[in-house]
């Protein structure tokens, strides 16, 4: 259980920062503008901050969550 | 819509720091806080050096590292070009602080009242304005300001928050120059519209060699040096470190 959970916590923290850092925050190129000075989602590099902490909770939680007892 | 710039000609410049002076006044800002700083850097041997000036305020970035790294969309970068700072929005992250390659954010780390220049409790003051305290906030600096209508002129310099050089946002919107701009003695510092061919920022870029901080960073700076001075180097030696008092 633990390991999903943990598996799936990277998964989604990666995702998170991924979209955030190329769809969400402002665009790499030359600037021509402040459209391109800011992000494109006022709150992107947060969303990249919590994909990031997602993905270091995941060991946190991994640890924490005991581990199923042998049969 | 104007694309406000500064041109600052460092032939002109003779480190006076009125500009500084200027700055801090005009925006109360805290102890230990400059928006506006002067350099002095020594170059050669003995016996021939040289000393010159070069004052820093914000470059307003068109492409800034400031803004694209806030997480909470305080620091944003205006039409005009002005890379303002939402002080009610601000959590005080420091993320720009970090991103800033040019040095010019400041954090307060304490309480405005317990950080302004006068201590107004002081016995000497207290008989020489007879217990009057003299108006030390500017009221213009807590307005909303630009067509978001946000709060980026300072405010009142609360605990926690990042600030730096405003261009003086709330002299601009009324048509003024920044103060720096305004009380430079030797007219070292220009602002105006780029985009205008008839401005003076426009016509000192066509008639003088210029350059920018920094500019291999891609930050595009809307500060521009002109005069027969160069970025510094590793042969420019600062002298006179200036550390804010907290």
């Amino acid at each position: 259980m633990r390991t999903v959970l943990a598996i799936l916590m990277v998964l989604c923290g990666f995702a998170l920062q991924a979209v955030s850092y190329f769809f969400l925050a402002a665009p790499l190129g030359i600037p021509s503008g402040p459209e391109y000075s800011n992000p494109r989602l006022p709150l992107a590099p947060l969303l990249f901050i919590l994909g990031v902490m997602l993905v270091f909770l995941a060991a946190v939680v991994y640890e924490l969550l005991p581990e199923r007892e042998q049969a | 819509m104007a694309r406000y710039g500064m041109v600052i000609d460092l032939d002109r410049c003779t480190g006076c720091r009125a500009c500084v002076e200027a700055c801090k006044v005009e925006n109360n800002t805290p102890r230990g806080s400059f928006w506006m700083h002067v350099f002095r850097f020594e170059e050669g041997e003995f016996p021939n050096t040289r000393v010159w000036f070069m004052p820093r305020p914000c470059m307003h970035c068109d492409n800034p590292p400031c803004a694209k790294v806030c997480p909470v969309g305080a620091r944003y970068k205006r039409d005009d070009g002005l890379v303002a700072t939402d002080w009610k929005r601000c959590i005080g992250c420091r993320y720009c602080e970090v991103a800033c390659p040019y040095g010019v954010n400041c954090f307060n780390w304490k309480s405005p009242e317990k950080n302004y220049y006068l201590d107004w409790q002081d016995p000497e003051l207290t008989a020489r304005t007879n217990g009057a305290i003299p108006p030390y906030k500017n009221p213009d600096l807590e307005g909303r300001y630009g067509p978001e209508q946000r709060h980026v002129a300072g405010g009142g310099h609360l605990k926690g928050v990042m600030e730096k050089c405003t261009f003086c946002v709330h002299r601009v919107e009324k048509g003024l120059s920044p103060a720096c701009v305004a009380n430079c003695p030797l007219f070292a510092l220009h602002f105006g519209d780029l985009d205008d061919p008839d401005s003076n920022v426009s016509r000192l870029l066509r008639e003088k060699r210029s350059f920018r901080l920094l500019e291999e960073l891609d930050t595009q700076p809307r500060v521009h040096y002109v005069g027969s001075g160069h970025a510094p180097g590793a042969e420019a030696r600062q002298i006179e470190h200036v550390k804010g008092r907290i």
